[in-house]
């Protein structure tokens, strides 16, 4: 955390060299979490560069108090997506699964295969937490609910997959 | 502790954190437990499997010399390096304007929401309860608050809460019990009628209360249980965990003593009538207004429903172009703000019924509603 209030106090006073590092070090994980989401790599990265251009042009949205730089990025990252899928699908926020094309080999497996069935709340949650390693403060900090409301929306979200890749074995004939 | 019970430690085991000591001896020895963590293990590792064999992710080369910035407030960048601790510093603000604007305080405080707590509580069998009342609202009507509470085979008891009198921040309040015999199922109309009847004829015990302060209220043919009333001074923050029982617990959703408007114009009233129920992933709570059909809210989204927000014990959301706000006697669940989902149906006209509410699967009601 002391870190991050020194990284964030070089950016507050325009230290490209500084925010370049965080961006370097960053983006592609952020990148790889949008375009996850959204299921278009082009979307992902004009995302990913408009995340990081509202924390350079906006720094003062951040309170080091509150948490990790890098944790405010992905909640930047999440609010954008979730305009984009309002903007796509005027009528609801969640994309119908099949609605979303993702077609890359991280689909090649039925795990993946029912991750991408998940609403994107869940996709965000499950993704964040085995993938990119955030913890249930940073998830909380990021998806704006209490710490509580993130250990059952985890849980929830496990056992949905769990469900949709149980059926998804039984299909194939494997053993559940 | 049975499987049910433990799975939402299972998820917390996998996430390292701490589980009760009953959780874990559970998942030690009970196979089931033991497969759903390995799967979630499973899981987690085939994601970031996925994660680690999707092509590179390289980024674009941006001069963010170029781009242009808003400025940062010198206040910003003071609070950012500030080294003494925020919350001293917080606290000498707060002591600065006490002393400097002390009347102000008194007269603010004048202004807060005073809440009153009824408490029950039997350690027999663990079972704990308490009804949250706005003063302002609702006891200090003629009649105030009047309930009945089933406490299964201990039996019933009805109760009236009203407030008597006020002065310089408390409040005298008047409590009347009566235990009645165990009743196998929900009341009737007619029971519930005859059971408050008894109650509005039973002694009454009288108190001041002073916020913060609890007072215990015999109740006769309880006796293993205790019963107590405390008045808050103000709306109880979240953050205060002596204050949490304010909010339901996880997964719980939570309808005490609707009341609707439409385009601010009552539509209907169920003081006294309290739901709760915990259904963690498929929780709904409905109400039924004469005339009006059936509410239906829940969490999260579902066939025809609409999206509104919540905030605490309001809901606002729009129906058919009208505008509308619930208004409950207690935060609805666990996290005070965020979307709900809300759908009406006209059409449900139970018998007899001049109003009710419960707390189910939305799956369960949504089959009873739309009938």
């Amino acid at each position: 955390m002391a870190d991050d209030s020194e990284l964030w106090n070089r950016i507050c006073r325009g230290d490209a060299c500084a925010f370049n590092q965080f961006y370097l070090d960053n983006a592609p994980n952020l990148k790889r979490f949008l375009r996850r989401l959204l299921g278009e790599t082009q979307a992902a990265e004009d995302m990913t560069q408009e995340s990081f251009l509202q924390l350079w042009r906006r720094p003062n949205g951040y309170h080091p108090e509150k948490g990790l730089l890098r944790t405010y990025l992905f909640g930047i990252g999440r609010k954008r997506v979730a305009e984009w899928w309002r903007k796509r699908t005027p009528t609801a926020d969640y994309p119908a699964p099949e609605l979303a094309d993702r077609n890359t080999t991280e689909t090649s497996s039925l795990v993946g295969d029912a991750f991408s069935r998940l609403g994107p709340e869940q996709q965000t949650l499950l993704w964040l937490r085995e993938v990119e390693g955030q913890s249930y403060a940073e998830l909380a900090e990021i998806l704006e609910i209490p710490v509580g409301t993130v250990k059952s929306r985890v849980f929830t979200a496990r056992e949905e997959l769990r469900r949709i890749w149980q059926m998804a074995r039984a299909q194939k004939g494997e053993q559940v | 502790m049975t499987c049910n019970e433990t799975a939402e430690f299972v998820s917390a085991l996998c996430d390292g954190e701490r589980i009760p000591r009953e959780a874990a001896e559970h998942i030690g020895i009970c196979p089931e437990c033991r497969a759903r963590l390995n799967e979630y293990v499973q899981m987690g590792l085939e994601l970031k499997r996925i994660a680690n064999v999707a092509e590179p992710d390289s980024v674009p080369k941006i001069s963010w010399d170029t781009q242009q910035r808003t400025g940062v407030s010198r206040f910003q960048l003071w609070r950012g390096t500030m080294r003494i601790p925020r919350f001293a510093f917080a606290l000498m603000l707060v002591v600065i304007a006490m002393l400097s604007t002390g009347l102000v305080l008194v007269k603010a405080r004048e202004k807060t929401k005073p809440w009153f707590v009824f408490q029950m509580k039997n350690p027999n069998d663990h079972y704990e309860g308490a009804t949250y009342y706005d003063p302002l609202t609702q006891l200090s009507k003629p009649d105030g608050i009047e309930s009945v509470q089933n406490f299964g085979p201990d039996g019933m008891m009805a109760y009236t809460i009203r407030v008597l009198d006020s002065k310089e921040g408390a409040l005298k309040i008047g409590i009347r019990t009566q235990k009645l015999p165990p009743h196998p199922d929900d009341l009737s109309a007619q029971e519930r009628t005859s059971a408050l009847a008894q109650a509005r004829n039973a002694p009454e015990k009288v108190d001041w209360y002073l916020p913060g302060q609890k007072v215990r209220i015999p109740v006769v043919g309880f006796e293993s249980y205790e019963f107590t009333g405390l008045l808050l001074d103000k709306v109880p923050d979240i953050f205060d965990p002596a204050l949490k029982q304010y909010l339901p617990k996880e997964g719980t959703l939570r309808l005490y003593s609707p009341v609707l408007l439409r385009e601010n114009k009552l539509v209907g009233n169920l003081n006294g009538i309290k739901a709760e129920g915990t259904y963690y992933k498929d929780g709904g709570a409905y109400f039924y207004f004469p005339g009006e059909g059936a509410f239906l809210l829940s969490l999260n989204d579902f066939a025809g429903a609409i999206e509104g927000k919540r905030s605490g014990s309001e809901v606002e959301f729009t129906i058919n172009g009208h505008s509308y706000l619930l208004l409950t006697g207690a935060p609805l669940a666990s996290d005070e703000e965020g979307k709900i989902w809300v759908a009406n149906y006209p059409n449900y006209n139970p018998k007899g019924s001049h109003g009710t509410a419960g707390v189910s699967s939305v799956s369960d009601l949504l089959s009873s509603l739309r009938q």
